[in-house]
């Protein structure tokens, strides 16, 4: 049987193990499909052979290894800066941060005193609250807004209120006498 | 064993200059856009080194690296990449210690190869030379496994007329 139609496949190495047998023993017979399997594997060889005898110029290898080098050493630097500019950031903030604190206007200690019952007491306002367990206040200091409003969780007693614990977002930088409302008292007005 | 490319890890690229050097020039049919090509390749590889999923496919990264920039070159200038014509291979200059027949042998082949059309001739290039399974050539040149395989046994029995005719007229020669 002539399997001289089978040549490429088998060229290609699609053909199934039976069929690579038979197309072999065929082989041995026909001198046509043999020197085609000859060029064929002349050809891988010159392929092979040509394209690694071909290499890139000494100028485009030493460019590229140049480049390279000049790369590597630029990021390592770039990495090494990055670290450093960071780390130096982050210390000033610290600093700056840390004497702000001891040198300026203590203000934790202004809103405590300026939130202080004593502040209340003045207010007629305030002293008429009838409710004992809490009291909204709504702040109509400049800076503050009219609308803002705390929450007073504790109240001492009726006649002596006592702002124990003030609203954090509130931060006060000078003593300032504050005028307290209710509320209500001033939706009302 | 770590396979994946970290940053901290310098990857060695330049032992891979001959092989992408190689592909660039079966692709451009033109040494000196051969040489561009690679200088800008590992001048990306630098810069994207990062995008390298892992130090064992440097070799293949690299050829995509290399076969996108000569898409967008080809569509930059608007050239056709030589196909099927008898490619110009000036420029060349061989190593010092490269002999005369070496290099013309070495140049025969590769004129033989720019006969073919590109996906062909990248196709085997990548198969023959660089020993790429047709799995992998198809991920690299994004298309079927099938296409590569068709491709292949195309450009093989093409050549293989070539070479026939040539070692035909090379016999005849010597008599």
């Amino acid at each position: 049987m002539n399997n001289c139609h089978q040549l490429e496949q088998y060229l290609d190495g699609t053909l199934v193990p039976t069929e690579t047998a038979r197309f072999e023993s065929h082989l041995r017979g026909c001198s046509a499909c043999r020197l085609e399997i000859e060029i064929a594997n002349e050809l891988d060889a010159r392929i092979y052979a040509g394209w690694t005898s071909v290499w890139a110029s000494a100028d485009l290898s030493d460019s590229i290894v140049q480049c390279s080098a000049a790369h590597s050493a630029g990021a390592h630097f770039g990495v090494q800066v990055g670290y450093r500019l960071f780390a130096l950031v982050a210390s000033v903030v610290a600093l700056i941060a840390i004497a702000a604190w001891y040198l300026g206007p203590h203000q934790e200690q202004i809103e405590r005193t300026a939130t202080k019952g004593s502040d209340i007491e003045s207010l007629p306002v305030a002293k008429r609250i009838a409710d004992p367990n809490s009291l909204r206040v709504a702040f109509l200091d400049e800076g503050v807004g009219p609308h803002s409003s705390i929450l007073v969780p504790q109240v001492q007693s009726n006649d002596d209120f006592t702002i124990v614990k003030a609203y954090p977002a509130i931060r006060l930088t000078q003593h300032r006498t504050f005028n307290y409302r209710r509320t209500q008292d001033a939706q009302a007005n | 064993m770590n396979m994946t490319a970290s940053r901290d890890v310098q990857i060695d690229f330049e032992k891979y200059v001959d092989n992408v050097f190689r592909f660039a020039l079966s692709l451009s049919n033109d040494w000196h856009v051969a040489e561009d090509l690679t200088q800008e390749c590992f001048l990306r590889a630098q810069q994207r080194q990062g995008q390298l999923q892992s130090a064992l496919v440097v070799r293949s990264w690299l050829f995509k690296i290399v076969l996108n920039l000569w898409k967008d070159q080809l569509k930059k200038k608007k050239i056709d990449a030589v196909d099927g014509t008898d490619g110009d291979f000036q420029g060349r200059e061989g190593r010092p210690d490269e002999g005369l027949s070496q290099r013309e042998s070495c140049e025969q082949i590769v004129r033989l190869m720019q006969t073919l059309p590109n996906q062909q001739r990248s196709v085997l290039y990548l198969s023959s030379v660089e020993q790429f399974s047709n799995r992998e050539i198809a991920t690299l040149i994004q298309c079927s496994e099938n296409s590569v395989k068709a491709n292949l046994s195309i450009a093989r029995k093409s050549l293989r007329k070539k070479l026939r005719r040539q070692l035909t007229q090379e016999s005849t020669a010597t008599e």
